[in-house]
């Protein structure tokens, strides 16, 4: 909840910090347009769909967000988590023909931004890959569920629970090993190791079994299944703890911070987390906190019916990591500051240079931007964006055209090797300088840039309207709505239409709040705090 | 006696123009408080009054001289006592071309004391020899006669200017000086954010984090208006203030006691005013001492003894289950936190604690003994449960002291930089060092073991919490220590 604050900051300081690149041309937000290539510019590159996307963990979704929305309530600041945002959109980043099984791309977009129309410049870090998910082949996991099975559970919930985990049982190979631990007052080990396969009987009916009664006491689920896990822990398999819950915790030890503690002591054993939040009565910080230290995912399924699907998607793709233990680093050139980095929680930056450690990184489900969205989650893999503030002085710059440099290191998770990738970031303008149309190395930037202005959109009306500022709020949404429609006239894409949806229903929800309290002058006598 | 003489003297003079001034002038224009032009008035026309009416009724004697103030005296109290005396007194003036709107108020009685003033100072003039020119009393009798009957103005209708200007009890206005209307965002601290006052105002910026404050109250502030900011019930008077145009500024008021202040811009004290004024980068603050920078950025975490203590990092238990049990399994996690299965009488049932690494004075299959503690080393509360097992007794303690350790003094020394925490807080780390019955002093580094006593004492937390929300950390008041700590001591040891 803390972090609301700080949402906004982020929302201002890349409004404020785009106004500083906004000193060519008229003012007013423009539509990214066709990158328009100077004549010592570096080819376009052309995008490359069929790679596969690659996503960092942590949220998969911005489900909260829409369920606030969707009842018709303002989501509070920090609602919006950047990394979930991204990873609902699949990017086509240049085709993953870097050799390794993860592939970088460094890319530049400069245009106004689409709610004032001052200059930003933005370099898109994107991840994909060359494995093809239907040809994928996959190492054998040890798998331990926790589940909750406190009486809130009961009804919906813990039928799609066992539909779902069902299903996932039909996904799961020979050797892969499971174990089923339920919590509710206590911890209670259901199925201690069961082979996927060949136990398939006793594991099914252990499922069935599943009851839903008494309190949550989250820690002792979570501390059972792990103890399993580092039981079993076995070098070249994935060990991974998916643990599901609809509640907070009511009984044992209720810090939250002693959860997180406990994930991130076994992930530093190689034991990672998965989350999975049902319904909208649970720790959403929590249970995204836990995924991000854990290396792994955090799903929130306001819809108990979507449970069915979500541990077959995680056993399909995100329980494969292509890279461990990844490091990316940016160095921006000479004639820029760097201003932040959106896409990431975990960014560490100075002016100069900035990096982001992240623990795994996995396969996203989603092949092409233009793939159909399905209902629930769209998936996609997302992408790091960072903004760069253009130095007014110029002078002095020796390599004008580098925007930056970026690298990546990681390991191999089948071979345990170290590797190591980089790339440059060349601009065929000068730094600070703003064509009419803007520039982006490829329709995937723009894109970026599309996303990057609908979430600080949607994290400025958010803190607005918690500040009571209503009208402004809908200002912000209103032009960025003009914006993003005359974006996709020219550029199709689902995740932004579905996007645009909610921009217009955020509208829609302010105004409706609009006419009930009016922001005014102070009535006389004016109250004091 | 020649009352007209009276009309001659400066005083009279004095009073009958400020009774002019304040009727036609003041009144209403914000210049003064409402309250001291309401009773200026009273005060100058009870000092007019009387010798116009001598004159008027030829009075030539002493005792004719007392009776025109006695009725002066009559007339003002009924008027502002008994309302049916004020609405007849309307209706007697209510045909002239100066009517009169009477407010009743008993408090204006006060001005009374003015009649005694009238009689006696300008009755010895009145009884002065020296003649009085004609066209001094016709201008007198003339204009006293105007400023007494048209002293009152007629009622102001519900929304006159005047009333958009109102005074507030107030710490401290925002003054807009800019001529354009500008959105003002209003943020006080969080109800349950408690703050050491002297602290913040030594080191706002530290101390008041962005986390700590409410939602906005959004206003429109015209411009030469004035916002009244804390009413002296708010936390230290903290505000964080900003706007669309408006740089981000705390506000540390408690200094300020509250007092009336005008809305109006131009006529708020300097000293109670936080300007906002039109300059070439556009809006900015006028320098107050109450006026501060916010320190958005993370603060750098002091290191070494003073470093804050990781998240997760700490003593914590599960509610523990008072009574004798045996151990049936004992399993430790690499967060530091122990599950025990115990076995009582009826049932089994799992506890947890997290304590920093000790060896632990029982073990599987021993048969322990836990209880609770409330008081620490000090006699401060704490919330504490002890394990007695046959190697000796486990404390555990998290509150404003730390676990008994016998006869032990113990001294805090506080580092001078803090840390924030996760919910916005800041606190400054605490070492606490121990001298024993021998003199033997010895100090307690967090997360490290050290021999007081015959005890074992492990300090996981010990700070001076400055600002805290406590809805957000369960933890430290502000201005208060906290501790958790964790203590082995043997059998038959204190």
């Amino acid at each position: 909840m803390r972090a609301s604050l700080l949402s906004l900051l982020a929302a201002l300081v890349m409004l404020a910090g785009c106004n500083d690149a906004g000193d060519a041309g008229a003012a007013g937000p423009a539509s990214p347009g066709p990158a328009q290539p100077a004549p010592n510019a570096p080819p376009p590159v052309s995008a490359g769909p069929g790679a596969t996307g690659v996503g960092q963990g942590g949220a998969q979704d911005f489900g909260l967000f829409r369920q606030i929305l969707d009842a018709g309530q303002i989501p509070a600041p920090g609602t919006l988590d950047p990394v979930g945002f991204f990873a609902e959109h699949k990017l086509d980043f240049p085709a993953a023909d870097c050799g390794d099984e993860v592939c970088l791309h460094g890319l530049l977009g400069v245009q106004r931004n689409l709610i004032t129309g001052a200059g930003c410049t933005v370099v898109q870090i994107g991840l994909n890959s060359p494995i093809r998910l239907e040809n994928l082949e996959r190492p054998p996991m040890d798998l331990v569920l926790a589940i909750d099975t406190s009486g809130s559970m009961r009804g919906v919930a813990i039928d799609a629970v066992r539909r779902g985990l069902l299903r996932m049982l039909d996904a799961l190979q020979p050797g892969d090993r499971v174990a089923l631990v339920t919590y509710a007052d206590q911890a209670a080990v259901a199925i201690a190791e069961a082979d996927a396969v060949e136990d398939r009987e006793a594991l099914e009916a252990a499922i069935e079994g599943l009851l839903a009664r008494g309190a949550t006491n989250l820690y002792d689920g979570l501390y059972t299944a792990f103890g399993l896990a580092e039981r079993w822990r076995t070098p070249g398999r994935q060990s991974r703890v998916v643990l599901l819950s609809d509640g907070v915790a009511t009984a044992g030890l209720e810090q939250p911070a002693r959860l997180k503690a406990l994930a991130e002591a076994y992930a530093r054993l190689g034991v990672g987390i998965t989350t999975i939040g049902v319904g909208t009565d649970f720790d959403v910080d929590t249970m995204r906190e836990l995924s991000e230290v854990g290396a792994g995912n955090f799903y929130f399924l306001d819809d108990p019916a979507a449970v069915e699907e979500v541990f077959v998607d995680e056993v399909a793709t995100f329980l494969v990591p292509v890279a461990l233990d990844v490091e990316i680093d940016v160095q921006v050139g000479q004639g820029y500051l760097l201003r932040g980095a959106y896409g990431t929680n975990a960014w560490e930056g100075g002016l100069r240079a900035g990096r982001a450690d992240i623990p795994s990184l996995f396969l996203a489900g989603r092949q092409q931007a233009a793939a159909p969205i399905e209902d629930g989650r769209r998936g996609g893999g997302g992408g790091i964006i960072v903004e760069l503030m253009p130095l007014r002085d110029q002078s002095g710059v020796r390599e004008r055209e580098l925007v930056g440099t970026v690298s990546m290191t990681w390991t191999d998770p089948m071979t345990g090797d170290r590797l190591e990738q980089s790339t440059r970031i060349i601009s065929p303008h000068a730094a600070g300088e703003l064509p009419e149309q803007g520039f982006f190395t490829n329709a995937t930037v723009e894109k970026g840039f599309v996303m990057l202005n609908l979430l600080v959109g949607f994290q400025l009306a958010s803190q607005l309207a918690y500040d009571a500022d209503v009208g402004t709020a809908i200002g912000v949404l209103d032009a960025l709505r003009m914006e993003v429609r005359r974006w996709l006239q020219g550029n199709p894409d689902p995740d932004i239409e579905d996007d645009l949806r909610y921009v217009d229903l955020f509208i829609s929800v302010l105004q409706r709040q609009q006419s009930q309290t009016p922001v005014s002058r102070p009535p006389e006598p004016w109250p004091v705090d | 006696m020649h009352p007209a003489r009276a009309l001659s003297h400066p005083a009279w003079w004095l009073a009958l123009a400020l009774l002019a001034a304040n009727d036609h002038l003041f009144k209403g224009a914000g210049v003064l408080p409402p309250a001291l032009t309401g009773k200026l008035s009273d005060f100058a026309g009870l000092l007019v009054a009387p010798a116009l009416l001598a004159v008027l009724v030829r009075a030539r004697t002493q005792r004719g001289w007392l009776a025109a103030h006695a009725a002066v005296g009559a007339g003002f109290a009924a008027i502002n006592l008994a309302p049916a005396a004020a609405r007849a007194w309307e209706a007697a003036f209510a045909w002239t071309p100066l009517p009169w709107a009477i407010t009743v108020d008993p408090t204006d009685l006060v001005a009374l004391p003015m009649l005694a003033v009238s009689a006696v100072v300008l009755g010895r003039w009145a009884r002065r020899p020296a003649p009085v020119g004609a066209a001094l009393r016709t201008a007198g009798l003339a204009l006293g006669g105007v400023a007494c009957a048209a002293t009152s103005p007629p009622p102001e209708p519900p929304f006159q200017p005047q009333a958009q200007f109102p005074w507030v009890q107030s710490r401290l206005v925002v003054a807009n000086r800019s001529a354009v209307t500008q959105i003002v965002r209003v943020r006080a601290l969080r109800p349950g954010v408690q703050v050491d006052c002297d602290a913040a105002w030594q080191q706002p910026g530290e101390l008041l984090a962005r986390e700590l404050f409410s939602p906005a109250q959004t206003w429109l502030l015209d411009g030469g208006r004035a916002l009244p900011v804390g009413d002296g019930t708010n936390t230290c008077g903290a505000f964080l203030i900003d706007g669309p145009e408006i740089p981000a500024r705390l506000v540390v008021a408690f200094r300020y006691g509250p007092v009336q202040l005008s809305t109006d811009a131009s006529r708020v004290a300097n000293d109670r005013a936080l300007f906002l004024d039109t300059d070439a980068d556009g809006l900015a603050w006028a320098p107050h001492p109450a006026l501060f920078l916010p320190q958005d950025d993370a603060l750098e975490a002091p290191v070494g003894r003073c470093a804050p203590v990781p998240d997760g990092f700490g003593v914590s238990w599960s509610m523990p289950p008072v009574g004798t049990a045996v151990i049936l399994d004992h399993t430790a996690a690499p967060d530091g936190c122990h599950a025990f299965d115990l076995a009582f009488r009826d049932s089994v049932e799992r506890w947890f604690a997290c304590l920093p690494e000790l060896a632990l004075p029982f073990g599987v299959e021993d048969t322990v003994r836990i209880g609770t503690l409330n008081r620490g080393q000090s006699g401060w509360p704490v919330d504490g449960v002890t394990v007695e097992g046959p190697g000796g007794r486990l404390v555990l303690t998290r509150g404003a002291d730390l676990p008994p350790l016998g006869q032990t003094d113990v001294d805090l020394d506080t580092c001078e930089r803090g840390a924030r925490d996760a919910c916005g807080g800041y606190e400054v780390a605490l070492t606490a060092s121990f001298t024993g019955p021998d003199g033997e002093r010895v100090a307690a580094s967090v997360g490290e073991p050290v021999l007081v006593g015959a005890s074992t004492l492990v300090v996981a937390r010990a700070v001076w919490s400055l600002a805290v929300d406590t809805a957000c950390s369960a933890g430290p008041s502000a201005g208060g220590r906290w501790f958790e700590a964790a203590a082995v001591t043997p059998l038959g040891a204190n």
